[in-house]
This record gives C-alpha cells, structure tokens and sequence, in this order.
C-alpha cells in the first residue's frame, strides 16, 4: 500500500514538470521568423554539442553580430569563429557569454566588441531577454541575470520563463507550434544576415553628451573580461565595428579612452570606422544604422586577413573533416545572400 | 442665447489649450515653445500635434524590435523620441538656438554666471557643463568658452 502511494506521488510529481517543460516551451517566444535577434545566444550550443571549436570569439552588440560573418573569416584568412552578441548586450553579458563559453572551448582570440562600453545601464527586460534566455542555466547564466535585471524583474523568471511568459497564451502563433520541437537555425556562426538598403543620415552634428566618460561599470567588467583571458591565455582584441550614424555616433572622447586603456594593458585596438581598406559606404548599410551583408562582408575580409597575418600566421592549417565542414557553412552563407541579393532585384 | 454660445466657445478653448499643456511638475524645469509644456517622458504624439510643423525628421530602427528612434527638428529645438511599450515617447528635447528660452529666461548665448544668476549653486559640473536636477527633469546648460551653446532637458534617471 504504502509502496503504491510513493509510486504515485512519483507519478503525479513527473507528470506536473513534463506539464511545466511542456507549457514552458509552448510559451516561450521562438524567435525563428520574428525576432530572430532571440536565437542567436541559443545557437551556440548547437556548436558546442558537437565538440567544435573556434580560434576566435566574438562578443558585443549589433556590432558585432551584423559585421563580422565567420564563414567569410573562414574563407579571407582560414580562421574559424563565433560571433556570440544579441541586440543591445551590455559588458557585463559579454562576460558571462566568455565565461559560459569557456566551459566548453577554449578560442585563441576574444574580439571584443566596445560599442557596449557607453552604457552603464540595462537597455530594458525585453533585451535581456533577448541576451540571457537562450542561455543554458548554469552559475553563468545566473550571475548574468542577478547583472542585468532591471527594476521589477525577477531571477526566478528567467530560471522558468514560463512565470514571464503565461501570459503568451492568448498570443500564440503559428511560429510557436511550428518550432516546438526545433528551432529554425537563423544565424550563420553567429552572424545575423541582413538585407536592404538606406544610408545613414547625418543631417546635423552628433549630439553633444553631457558627460563622456565612460561608465564605470563598463570599465568593471571589460576589466574582467581582460583578467578572464589573461588567465586562460586568450588574446584579448578591441574592435570598433565600421558601423557610425548619428543616432549611435561613437565619439572621439571614446575613443581616446579606449584607446588610453588599450595602450595601459598592451591590448590591441582596432577602430574600423571609416577604414579606406574596407570601404564602407552608404550602400552597406541596410537601414542608416546597422550593415547588411554587403558592408558586412567587406568588413569579414578585411578582419579575416588582419586575423590570419597578425594573430594565427603560424597556426597549422585546419584538416579535411573541419575544411569540409566549413565550406559547407560557407555554402550555406552565399544561398541565403544571393537569396537577398535576388529579392533586392 | 450669445452669451451661453460665448460660453461654449470659452469652454471649448480652454479644453483645446488644456490639452497642449503637457507640464506635470510643480517646478518649472519644462520645455516650452508655441504655446507648449512638454516634460521628457510623455507620450510624443499629443505633444508633437500641438508644436505644428517640424522642419525635417531623422529617425534610426531599434536593434531588434518595431519602432524607431527619432529626432524632429524645429526652428531652435530638437525633439527626440523612442518606443516604449509600443507608444512613441518623448526622451529629451535640445534647444539649439536664442530663439528659445528657459522658463527663467536662459538663452542660447548667455553666460555661465547668466544661469547661475537664475538657477544658483546647486549644479553637478562635468567639464564646463552644469546639469540642475529638477522634480521631474534634468536640465543642463552646455557651454563653449563660458557661453550656453544649447540646453537639454531630459527625464530624471
């Protein structure tokens, strides 16, 4: 009898976390076809199962994720990448992202992108979720929610996203059942593609900033992310991406600070805005803010080369089984551009 | 019968103006120009229908949701709007030209010691910048060579 009553609270106990799992991924946003920016933390690990790994990390905002393609890394200079941003990700996600990834690789290079280096705030909680909930729970994950929560946001709501997200119920579409089972892979390495046409507007000056400083906390955890790869060995690079319009103006008294900190540390520093080399122009732009795939490839060669000529000259040449698999990613690139480029006419 | 019309007709512009004055601060750290009061953090559109005509607009996509970061520029003042729960709210707005006044009658052009004269002491100074804090606004005065080169208010952090 007693046995009977155990087997039962066991039962009933099972049944109530596959209902949670169940509702829990049922309500979750998929980000497969409408914000696809939600997908692409999450896409890393679909790497990382499979044992594959990357000389270089990249991590940042749309500065990175819209600017730097790994398959065109790969196919410019013979260097495998990760491209691990989301929509507005402040330093401190970018920590915890290098310390997630850390758990399951080693890359030779961290490309930090310091656009993220003027906020000292959270954008919001719809950003964060976009940075943290593809992430896998693990002390990480937490450290990078307790950082980032802002005024009425709770960490148990990122542990079960289904207390945020119960009331999705009533907004389900059609993307929520057709990806339940499995996401639509949105992103290439990282990468999010972008098609279109619109060149920044620069009518008027940049506006002028009440303070320039750079936030402290931004300092705190760019930091950390430099003792992180000081410890572990990994090359730490500063990149300013070729992206500057009036709304995202990065401004020279950044810029000397970055600078500044770069020279402190011995840190390589690279600011790409307006490189002859690369080549930007108004028609790389996709919507007078961000790079579509022409901008971004231009910016991948370029960075490609500097990758292979200053950081990995004398690193082994990668064997057939990864050469094959990223021409295959790499093909699977140029079917997605040419799509855009055909639907640009 | 004229003066029940006369009435009527007072009433109905009292409401039309009421609804163009947007302060709700008991300071007067408030944005005013034709006719008027805007407070950073208030819904964009009631506001902008009442300033008339903007002279050009600029406007830049968020990262990754619907809605836009704008700048509405105006003869002597620039207005700049984001998204907010899918309502356009208005972030802060810049005066750029003397042909615009603080309520205490600060003008682009006058001097450091003109807004101290009518702000006094209790300023946080960046650079040659000074921001006052108020109830509900953030004003700052930014100046070249001693000089106001524009002035910005902006919502409390």
């Amino acid at each position: 009898m007693r046995k009977k009553r155990i087997v039962s609270v066991i039962f009933s106990l099972m049944l109530l976390c596959a209902l949670v799992a169940f509702f829990n991924r049922l309500l979750t946003p998929k980000y497969s076809t409408a914000v696809r920016e939600g997908s692409l933390v999450g896409e890393y690990y679909v790497e990382a199962d499979e044992g594959r790994e990357h000389q270089v990390l990249f991590l940042g905002d749309c500065e990175a994720y819209e600017c730097f393609i790994p398959a065109i890394i790969w196919e410019a200079g013979g260097v495998t990448s990760f491209v691990r941003g989301s929509p507005a990700a402040r330093v401190w996600q970018s920590c915890y992202l290098l310390l997630d990834t850390l758990e399951y690789e080693k890359p030779d290079v961290v490309v930090l992108s310091v656009f993220a280096l003027c906020h000292g705030d959270a954008q919001g909680e719809a950003y964060n979720r976009l940075a943290l909930d593809g992430m896998r729970l693990s002390n990480n994950k937490i450290d990078a929610i307790k950082a980032s929560m802002t005024k009425g946001e709770s960490l148990i709501s990122y542990i079960f996203p289904i207390l945020r997200y119960h009331s999705r119920w009533s907004r389900l579409t059609r993307e929520d059942i057709d990806f339940f089972f499995a996401r639509k892979t949105v992103s290439h390495n990282g990468y999010l593609l972008q098609g279109g046409v619109r060149a920044p507007d620069f009518e008027g000056a940049p506006e002028e900033l009440f303070d320039y400083s750079l936030p402290t906390r931004a300092i705190e955890y760019l930091d950390k992310i430099r003792r992180v790869c000081e410890s572990e060995g990994i090359t730490l690079v500063l990149v300013k991406s070729p992206m500057n319009s009036a709304a995202y103006w990065w401004y020279d008294e950044w810029d000397a600070q970055v600078r500044e900190y770069a020279e402190r540390y011995r840190l390589d520093y690279y600011n790409l805005i307006g490189s002859e080399e690369i080549g930007i122009d108004g028609g790389d732009y996709a919507d007078g803010v961000h790079l579509n795939f022409r901008g971004a490839e231009k910016t991948s060669r370029y960075f490609g080369k500097l990758l292979k000529e200053k950081y990995f000259v004398s690193t082994e040449p990668h064997g057939e089984a990864a050469k094959q698999i990223w021409r295959d990613k790499l093909d699977r690139y140029y079917i997605e551009r040419n799509k855009f480029r055909e639907s640009e006419g | 019968m004229k003066r029940f019309f006369c009435l009527i007709m007072l009433t109905v512009c009292a409401l039309a103006l009421g609804s163009c004055v947007m302060k709700e601060t008991s300071d007067d750290y408030y944005f005013h120009a034709n006719g008027v009061d805007i407070v950073p953090g208030i819904h964009a559109e009631d506001a902008l229908g009442c300033l008339g005509e903007h002279r050009s607009m600029q406007s830049s996509p968020s990262c990754a949701f619907d809605g836009e970061e704008r700048i509405y520029r105006y003869s002597g003042f620039d207005i700049y709007t984001s998204w907010e729960n899918g309502e356009e709210i208005i972030e802060r707005v810049t005066v750029t030209e003397d042909s615009v006044a603080t309520e205490r009658g600060i003008r682009v052009g006058d001097s450091f010691h003109d807004v101290v004269k009518l702000y006094g002491r209790d300023y946080e100074k960046k650079g040659e910048n000074i921001e006052y804090d108020g109830e509900r606004c953030r004003l700052q005065f930014f100046f070249s060579e001693g000089k106001v080169t524009s002035i910005r208010y902006l919502a409390d952090e």
